[in-house]
């Protein structure tokens, strides 16, 4: 054990709110020389939020800092990186066009007085390669290296500057198994040089592999500090997810059971590839009936993005098919999907889902250009029908609009929702794919969403759920499945595997290690 | 009623705000240009005096003004419609000369009815300008090149082009680089005999009017503009964005091609080098100050073609060189672009600090 009167950093009573919620909630975080912490927790659960208020990203609204006993106000990088603080952000922050000499440095070049000593650059950066175990080809342009080695770069450009604490924001999230098993060989080297280390992940294995502690984040709040020796993988599982929201929409009886048969999504075998070129999504495969709805859980990243853009058109599917109500849709552009009857609502609801500087009718005008219920004589938009399906939509939806001009931007994140479910589902979808769609929302809007889900359902559509909330997921689901690296679990019914277990899938255990 | 609901008005600037900017860029540009001017050793308050009066001076001056101003116009009207969508179109020259010497070969050659001549230039001037600037965008849609660099090379191409053309197959005789004139028959009429603006004119008008229905009425000016706002968002909401993108750039280059046929049928009846005198970049100018509001983009070519006849009867009385449109030019751009962004910065710097992300969304 360390002796813990080595205390390096503390962070107390941290708080950061968004729009007047909580991302941090009085956090206490303690970090020991030479020790590696593992901020374990979802999406959304605060651990990045804290990184970046310590990296001088962000500034908390309460709460201190202090660094060796010393409070110290961090307000820039640059701070931080004076202090000692070195962080790797899950996207990398190194200029592609540059070799990798050049990016590691440009971040120290600014303290010459604009002149750069080469040589010594040079002798300093072999000199902790070396040291830390860290292999760089320093000539090689960036975008040229494999993502591992480009990690690789970014670590080291983190060391300089007398680094004493390193931050790594989800390290492992883009590399292989050899690039990981490398990583952690590097870390452990840190670590012996007396290095603090702090490490983000949402990936049980790893922190438990790499970790002296875990210190368990959830709803901003810190759950659980414990120590990776005394703890296991289930113990975390169930600390990491947990559950304390009832939600108050049940599902009530259906309409339409699985007995008719009647498949409105079909997918099968399909491989998408994601942003970076990876293959993101291998050989997945669904199937929704009539009435039902799917559950996607998982933490982000995952490969959900990836899915839902290849359902809507928005993606290309390498392999594979995809069907709508029997008709296959297989790389179809987005309007013609949109015209045979799958509804989509998409993650980002303020720069895809509406257009901000748009008012409501033309929000839902912009999903509806080509229909020709809004098309007069001469190409003209029928703004009279378009202005009574709006009053319509704000009447069903209960949309708070202080005025009809007002522009959809300036509307509150629920009532941006509800205008993309309004116009989504009152275009009569066969299947509705709705990810996130109670993200960041009041528990009144979530409320009223799920109800509305729900009504769709009974109306004989088919819904396709993806949310990082799993209370959510368990509590509207027929059917749910569990997404981790661009793989589905097999669908199992809600009640079928225990939180621990899904947490488990959620976390990259494979299902046999579950039972 | 309440029917008109889409008050586009709503979604840009107050008005307030770019009256504010447009009267505080022109104040700019006044006060530049008076140290200009004394710089010189004149009296600024005699060389504007010369400069009004000039533009004034007559029917003829004031029809000079009209003149000088349509190609701007028309170029200005397609540009509004490229930036749309996101594009801009700084190709407005070279789609200009394309446009030009297609219609002038047509007028030379084509012996047919004045209407039919008249329709084939138009068709054949607006195809070879839209060619020229569609070709931009089309790169900028497949391959995401700078649709602003390649037109602008594709200006010199069209520049050179046309100089080979008019001093070698195409050449009158004579020796001077221009081609022969397209027949008496086939030249617009002139709105006053012996001036030099012709019916070209309520051609941009009936123009500008088209073009605000087609951006603030239909569908597919709705699309457009879509696109602009978020390419993201237009193409979730099922708007072909690549093909619409590269249709806008069309249609920029096809109104560029359309001014430089009613140039060789209204001004000069033939193309020479030098027929367009930087006529593209003016016209971006011009529906950039205008935020490419039609009505603006007139007003705004009128102003600049007074100054423009203004200072070439003032250069007659004192010793200031033309270059002083320029120079007022310049200064009311440069404030205009820089300006709001300087005031915007003002007041953000006095709101509380926001975390970086949302700061960039601001």
């Amino acid at each position: 054990m360390l002796n813990p009167a080595n205390t390096i950093l503390e962070m107390k009573g941290i708080s950061k709110f968004f729009d007047g919620k909580p991302a941090n909630d009085q956090i206490d975080l303690k970090v020991n020389e030479g020790e590696i912490v593992a901020l374990l927790g979802e999406n959304g659960a605060g651990k990045s939020t804290l990184m970046n208020i310590l990296f001088g990203l962000y500034q908390a609204d309460h709460g201190e800092i202090s660094i060796d006993g010393k409070v110290v106000s961090i307000n820039s990088p640059l701070d931080a990186i004076a202090l000692g603080i070195g962080m790797v952000h899950q996207h990398f922050m190194l200029i592609p066009a540059f070799d990798a000499y050049e990016n590691i440095a440009l971040s120290i070049s600014g303290k010459r007085n604009g002149l750069v000593n080469h040589q010594v650059i040079r002798e300093q950066i072999k000199k902790h390669s070396i040291q830390y175990n860290l292999s760089i080809v320093l000539d090689t342009i960036v975008q040229d290296l494999p993502v591992g080695l480009q990690q690789q770069v970014e670590i080291l450009k983190a060391l300089f500057g007398e680094c004493r604490i390193l931050v790594l924001d989800e390290p492992t999230g883009v590399l292989n198994e050899q690039e990981k098993i490398k990583l952690f060989s590097s870390l452990k080297e840190l670590k012996a040089a007396g290095l603090s280390i702090i490490f983000i992940s949402h990936k049980l294995d790893e922190v438990l592999d790499i970790s002296d502690r875990v210190v368990i984040l959830r709803k901003g709040k810190v759950v659980d500090s414990v120590t990776t020796n005394r703890t296991n993988k289930e113990d975390l599982a169930c600390r990491m997810v947990g559950r304390d929201v009832v939600f108050s929409v049940k599902k009530g009886p259906r309409l339409f059971d699985n007995k008719m048969k009647d498949r409105v999504l079909e997918i099968k075998n399909i491989e998408v590839h994601g942003k970076r070129n990876t293959q993101t999504i291998k050989d997945l495969s669904l199937t929704i009936h009539r009435g039902e709805l799917f559950g996607i859980a998982g933490v982000d990243g995952n490969g959900q993005s990836e899915l839902v853009e290849a359902l809507a058109g928005l993606r290309h599917v390498t392999k594979g098919k995809i069907f709508l109500n029997g008709n296959e849709i297989t790389n179809r552009s987005s309007r013609s999907i949109k015209q045979m009857g799958l509804a989509f609502v998409p993650e980002d609801r303020r720069s895809m889902g509406t257009i901000a500087s748009y008012s409501l009718d033309q929000n839902i005008f912009f999903r509806n250009s080509d229909s020709k219920t809004f098309r007069k004589h001469f190409g003209q938009i029928d703004k009279k029908k378009l202005h009574m399906l709006g009053d319509r939509l704000i009447k069903d939806y209960d949309i708070r609009i202080p005025h009809r001009d007002m522009l959809v931007g300036q509307l509150s994140g629920g009532n941006i929702q509800k205008v993309i479910l309004a116009r989504e589902i009152s275009s009569d979808p066969v299947v509705l794919v709705a990810m996130h769609p109670t993200r960041g929302l009041d528990v009144g809007a979530i409320e009223f969403i799920h109800t509305r889900l729900l009504e769709l359902l009974s109306s004989g559509a088919g819904i396709l759920l993806i949310s990082t909330e799993l209370d959510e997921i368990i509590s509207l689901s027929d059917q749910m499945a569990v997404i981790s690296n661009g793989k589905l679990s097999r669908p199992f019914r809600p009640d079928e595997l225990s939180l621990s277990q899904i947490g488990l899938l959620m976390g990259g255990s494979d299902e046999e290690a579950c039972r | 009623m309440k029917q008109f609901l889409f008050k586009k008005r709503e979604n840009r600037p107050s008005f307030l705000d770019s009256v504010a900017n447009t009267c505080l860029a022109i104040a700019m540009a006044i006060i530049v240009s008076i140290i200009f001017i004394l710089s010189l050793g004149e009296n600024p308050i005699s060389v504007f005096e010369f400069i009004i009066r000039g533009a004034f001076r007559n029917t003829s001056s004031v029809l000079e003004i009209l003149a000088k101003s349509t190609p701007i116009i028309i170029i200005g009207l397609g540009v509004s419609i490229a930036a749309a969508t996101g594009m801009t179109n700084l190709g407005g020259d070279g789609q200009f000369y394309m446009g030009a010497i297609s219609a002038a070969i047509i007028g030379i050659y084509l012996e047919a009815p004045v209407w039919i001549v008249w329709i084939a230039a138009i068709c054949v001037s607006i195809l070879a300008g839209g060619i020229w600037g569609g070709f931009a965008g089309f790169l900028r849609a497949t391959i995401d090149t700078s649709e602003v660099i390649i037109a602008i090379m594709m200006n010199y191409i069209a520049l050179f082009l046309i100089g080979f053309l008019v001093s070698n197959p195409l050449q009158a005789p004579g020796g001077i680089p221009q081609t022969r004139a397209i027949p008496q028959i086939v030249q617009l009429p002139k709105l006053i005999a012996g001036s030099r603006a012709h019916w070209g004119i309520v051609f941009v008008a009936l123009l500008a009017l088209f073009v605000w229905f087609v951006m603030n009425r239909t569908v597919f000016g709705f699309q457009l503009l879509t696109i602009g706002k978020s390419a993201k968002a237009a193409q979730y909401g099922g708007i072909a964005v690549k093909k619409l993108s590269v249709t806008s750039m069309f249609i920029a280059g096809g109104f560029a091609g359309f001014a430089g046929m009613i140039e060789v049928f209204g001004t000069y009846y033939r193309v020479l080098e030098g027929i367009s005198s930087s006529f593209g970049f003016t016209a971006v100018m011009i529906a950039i100050l205008a935020r490419y509001r039609p009505l603006g983009i007139i007003v705004g070519s009128l102003l600049i073609s007074t100054l423009t006849v203004g200072v070439n009867s003032m250069q007659i009385a004192v010793n200031v060189p033309t270059s002083i449109v320029t120079v007022i030019q310049s200064v009311v751009v440069f404030s205009i672009l820089v300006m709001p962004k300087i005031r915007a910065n003002f007041q953000h710097a006095q709101r509380k600090r926001l975390p970086p992300d949302e700061r960039e969304e601001s």
